[in-house]
């Protein structure tokens, strides 16, 4: 079965951890997986892409030149894993930049409803989720991949203090789970042992870029290949 | 012979102001009563003070928004969700027993029985219950908004210089239990309608006078020099729950507004009034600035009545913009809170991490993907 990953920065510890597992040979050997990065998440709040027949045309000039259409021409795959859906970066900064809190995380911040806090994030997806929405109207078959959770150095952590920093990106997810669950989209999360008690990341999943304080690393993008072949196994995807 | 007319201005005589006149050429509406230009202004009251507020903010006045609208919420839907609407987000305050109520409910000196409505599956505040188009989740979030509005309330009547109010009607719905003002009768956008427990009242002029004097004193308590600026709503009732047929209770509604505005202007130095409720209604006006259902105001009539505002209150050259949420703390304002931090363009950490999604898309997928 084949399968194409298409996302924002994060795809690119999953490419890492796709090759390194190539050049150990701990590849499945009946799933096909290839990573195109699409474009760094802040760009992908505006418009990158248009409809274009039996595929989406990437319309920012920067995206194309990594990937010019989703899917790539050539086979279809039979899957398409999103990457994008679940980075809740860049709401959460503007949370911690404007001192925006919800009910029951408690401390600091003025509180937005559950209901405005869900249109921002829907906001923040839209472009995103209109994707989504077209290439399932293509008859593709979608899968997210979530990026990994808040490592204990995130820069924007002294702002908003380890509780609101993990609710905020809880309450992200949820509003993107809700609406993928919506449009059958299944998540392949990131195991529970990559967290700690508090809900951080562990540092061994930390980027190698000390200054990197938001992507995983190698070892990361490599686990998470394993749990996509994993699923996409349990999914007998090439059945359907 | 002399007398005291000898000495009005041409203003004070019909023939010489509205006789022959066309009705957009009626001059010398209102002279104010003091300055704004500089103070902190906020805004309150029925559905036409939005008007006010709006150009207030738009013309650079120190508007206030203590509740401003987060950034990443569309600029389609912020209205939707209460914000911009006034200088907080307290929705439609109609009538002078809402606006006594909210401050008393933000210095914690009365707290309504009723907490809640429920409304389809989901609950609202009865004080402000078409806040948003969804009822809220649970009961503990409404009331965890509502008490961190509420401080936000206090926090501005406490800072705000210039406060401008739009009394819109008499009629409302109390609660039998306490009194409480609902801005909208229970059954209509939530709750159950229960006779029981809800009654209908026609303020009188006196409870508005009433009203407005215990607001003014209680805001007067944690802000001394606050000034009033009044102004009645022109818009007609969309109902009455009178037996009056409903043009005749309109009349009446607001015959009671202006005339405790008018008192009230007359006992306070510091409360002034502006006739938008003339501008638009006045006999020789024509209904000129009614829509065709003869309620609603035109834009053109709402332009009208800010010139004529703002001809009195000119913006100052260089006047300050946009207020912060808190204006900055100073000697003067010990209860002042500090201001929170501006909305930032793209900060340092955000830069970096901008940068840092390159670099990773750099190293995973090669050459190709150098940033520009």
């Amino acid at each position: 079965m084949r399968i194409l990953i298409v996302g924002d920065s994060h795809a690119g510890p999953l490419k890492r951890g796709w090759e390194r597992l190539r050049a150990q040979g701990g590849l499945h050997g009946g799933v096909s997986i290839t990573v195109h990065p699409v474009g760094a998440a802040h760009k992908l709040v505006l418009p990158f892409w248009q409809p274009a027949g039996d595929h989406a045309r990437i319309t920012n000039p920067r995206f194309r030149r990594r990937l010019s259409r989703i899917p790539p021409s050539g086979p279809r795959p039979d899957a398409i894993g999103l990457s994008m859906p679940f980075w809740s970066g860049r709401v959460v900064r503007k949370m911690g930049q404007q001192d925006l809190s919800l009910h029951g995380i408690g401390g600091p911040g003025r509180l937005v409803s559950d209901a405005v806090f869900r249109q921002m994030v829907l906001a923040d997806q839209q472009e995103i989720l209109a994707l989504a929405d077209y290439l399932l109207s293509l008859d593709l078959r979608l899968f997210v991949v979530a990026p990994p959770g808040y490592f204990r150095d995130f820069s924007d952590l002294p702002r908003l203090g380890p509780l609101r920093l993990l609710r905020l990106d809880a309450a992200y997810r949820a509003v993107m789970r809700a609406e993928l669950a919506q449009r059958a989209v299944p998540v392949v999360d990131v195991p529970e042992a990559c967290f700690d008690r508090q809900g951080f990341m562990l540092s061994a999943f930390r980027n190698e870029d000390p200054a990197d304080t938001h992507h995983g690393n190698s070892d990361f993008g490599a686990l998470m290949i394993g749990e996509i072949e994993r699923w996409a196994v349990a999914r007998a995807l090439s059945k359907s | 012979m002399t007398h005291p007319y000898r000495a009005q201005p041409p203003r004070a005589f019909w023939k010489s102001t509205i006789a022959g006149k066309h009705p957009l050429d009626v001059a010398d509406w209102y002279v104010k009563r003091f300055p704004i230009d500089g103070a902190r202004i906020a805004t309150a009251g029925s559905c036409f003070a939005q008007h006010i507020g709006r150009n207030l903010r738009g013309r650079g006045f120190r508007y206030m928004d203590v509740e401003p609208a987060p950034e990443g919420l569309p600029q389609s839907l912020r209205q939707d969700y209460g914000y911009g609407l006034y200088s907080a987000r307290y929705g439609n305050i109609y009538t002078a027993r809402q606006l006594l109520q909210l401050l008393q409910r933000a210095l914690r000196r009365f707290t309504p029985v009723q907490s809640h409505w429920e409304k389809d599956g989901g609950v609202v505040d009865p004080f402000r219950p078409t806040l948003e188009p969804e009822p809220f989740g649970s009961v503990a979030e409404m009331e965890a908004l509502r008490e961190d509005h509420l401080e936000r309330v206090l926090r501005l009547f406490r800072n705000a210089e210039v406060f401008v109010f739009t009394l819109g009607l008499t009629e409302q719905w109390l609660s039998r239990a306490d009194g409480a003002a609902y801005p909208l009768c229970p059954g209509t956008a939530g709750g159950v309608f229960d006779p029981a427990e809800h009654a209908f009242h026609n303020l009188t002029t006196a409870e508005v006078r009433a009203d407005m004097e215990a607001f003014l004193a209680l805001a007067r308590q944690i802000n001394p020099d606050i000034k009033l600026i009044l102004t009645v709503s022109p818009v007609p009732l969309m109902a009455t729950a009178t037996a009056q047929q409903v043009a005749v209770a309109t009349a009446q509604s607001k015959a009671v507004l202006r005339a405790a505005a008018g008192e009230l202007v007359q006992a306070h130095e510091g409360v002034d009034y502006f006739p938008s409720y003339e501008i638009i209604t006045a006999p020789f006006m024509k209904g000129y600035f009614f829509e065709a259902d003869q309620r609603a105001v035109s834009p053109h009539g709402v332009k009208h009545v800010m010139s004529v505002f703002f001809d009195q209150h000119p913006p100052a050259k260089g006047a300050g913009g946009w207020v912060p949420p808190d204006p900055a703390p100073d000697a003067a304002e010990p209860d002042a809170e500090p201001p929170l931090r501006p909305r930032m363009a793209p900060g340092v950490a955000e830069t970096a991490e901008q940068v840092q999604c390159d670099e990773e898309l750099l190293k995973a997928f090669g050459p190709d993907a150098d940033p520009e």
